[in-house]
């Protein structure tokens, strides 16, 4: 042995105590380094502008689960109603009923399908020459009211643009850079489908000097996008949703 | 009986971790060059041992007045716009790579000779 026991003893003990404290000195080395780099990590987060972001987001975040909510608990209520509407229905003489579903399918809130017509509008997307009028090559809500006007005029019986069923007060109105259409904002392209005599309606659109002309012909003025009404056996056309300007349904 | 002051260690580390100790942050370059001068006189205790020529009392005394001097020596470095503690981290560097070098060396020279008595 060339150690002496208590020689090696010491050693031992020693080298123990100066490995605790050591070890001591690591760790507090260490935690003061996850510290300071927590530190930076956090840093960015506290850009002024990202946390307004941030904070946007989630209030809106919040406030579309509220909504969410919101539309669940109407679609049960709508969904009792329906159910009571049917009982009551049943219980009404047939022609009551059938002057019922006529005047739903008048004011727009029953869903239809039939004959009919689909088009879509759209702005001119090739480049606009600088001496012209940005405002010639773009939809207007104007554009839109002449054509479901034309529509109504040529027979149809349901309108819709984008799946916004035209009913008995809705408005076409235009807010910026969309559309507004029964509250809901709508931009381009504007899909319109309409139910009626599909042969009169074409024939009302394409005329010579009419609508589509007038929207799509340079020499009018107008430079819009405009495909030709297709004719279809059937089209659906959802009904309306909303309420009527705070009248109940 | 060499893996007592492991244990040693791993206890350190676990208490500093368990208790709520801290350095305050301004202090944590001093503690790092503490560190390093701490490792180095536990290397060179490790030599020293193996050399046989341990001695605890200067181990000990070793290890407290390398650490603190270095600390110290950073201090006064900070305070004179000085960077002395490259000169700690350097001087304490070199002679960690010595004696982990010596170690090595030693321990192969050690299994060389078992393996020539074996």
């Amino acid at each position: 042995m060339p150690f002496k026991p208590d020689k090696r003893l010491r050693l031992t003990v020693s080298l123990t105590m100066i490995s605790v404290i050591l070890g001591l000195m690591l760790s507090m080395q260490y935690k003061n380094m996850r510290v300071t780099a927590d530190a930076q990590a956090k840093l960015p987060t506290i850009d002024p502008k990202a946390q307004y972001t941030a904070d946007q987001l989630n209030r809106i975040k919040d406030e579309n689960k509220g909504l969410e909510e919101e539309i669940e608990k109407l679609n049960k209520t709508l969904h009792g109603l329906e159910k009571q509407a049917g009982d009551v229905d049943q219980n009404l003489a047939p022609e009551i009923r059938d002057d019922l579903t006529k005047y739903k399918i008048m004011s727009g809130l029953l869903a239809v399908k039939g004959p009919g017509i689909t088009f879509t509008v759209d702005d001119n997307k090739k480049d606009i020459p600088a001496d012209k009028d940005v405002l010639l090559y773009i939809t207007h809500d104007s554009d839109l009211r002449m054509l479901v006007n034309e529509l109504f005029i040529a027979g149809a019986e349901a309108v819709s643009i984008n799946g916004q069923r035209i009913t008995t007060t809705t408005g076409i109105v235009c807010i910026g850079t969309m559309v507004k259409v029964n509250n809901q904002r709508i931009t381009t392209p504007f899909v319109f489908t309409a139910i009626g005599d599909p042969k009169n309606m074409i024939n009302a659109l394409e005329t010579r000097g009419g609508v589509i002309e007038l929207l799509t012909r340079p020499e009018n003025g107008r430079y819009l996008t405009i495909t030709p009404p297709k004719q279809s056996p059937t089209v659906t056309i959802p009904g309306y949703a909303g309420d009527f300007n705070g009248m109940k349904k | 009986m060499i893996w007592i002051p492991v244990f040693g260690l791993v206890l350190g580390v676990l208490l500093g971790f368990s208790f709520n100790l801290y350095i305050p942050l301004q202090y944590s370059s001093y503690l790092s060059i503490a560190i390093l001068a701490a490792l180095d006189t536990v290397f060179g205790g490790i030599r020293a041992s193996l050399e046989k020529h341990f001695d605890s009392s200067v181990f000990i005394s070793g290890f407290f007045f390398n650490t603190l001097l270095a600390a110290l020596l950073a201090f006064i470095g900070v305070q004179l716009g000085v960077d002395l503690y490259l000169a700690a981290v350097f001087a304490f560097g070199v002679r960690l790579f010595n004696n982990l070098a010596s170690i090595r060396r030693l321990i192969v020279n050690r299994s060389r000779s078992q393996e020539k008595n074996s």
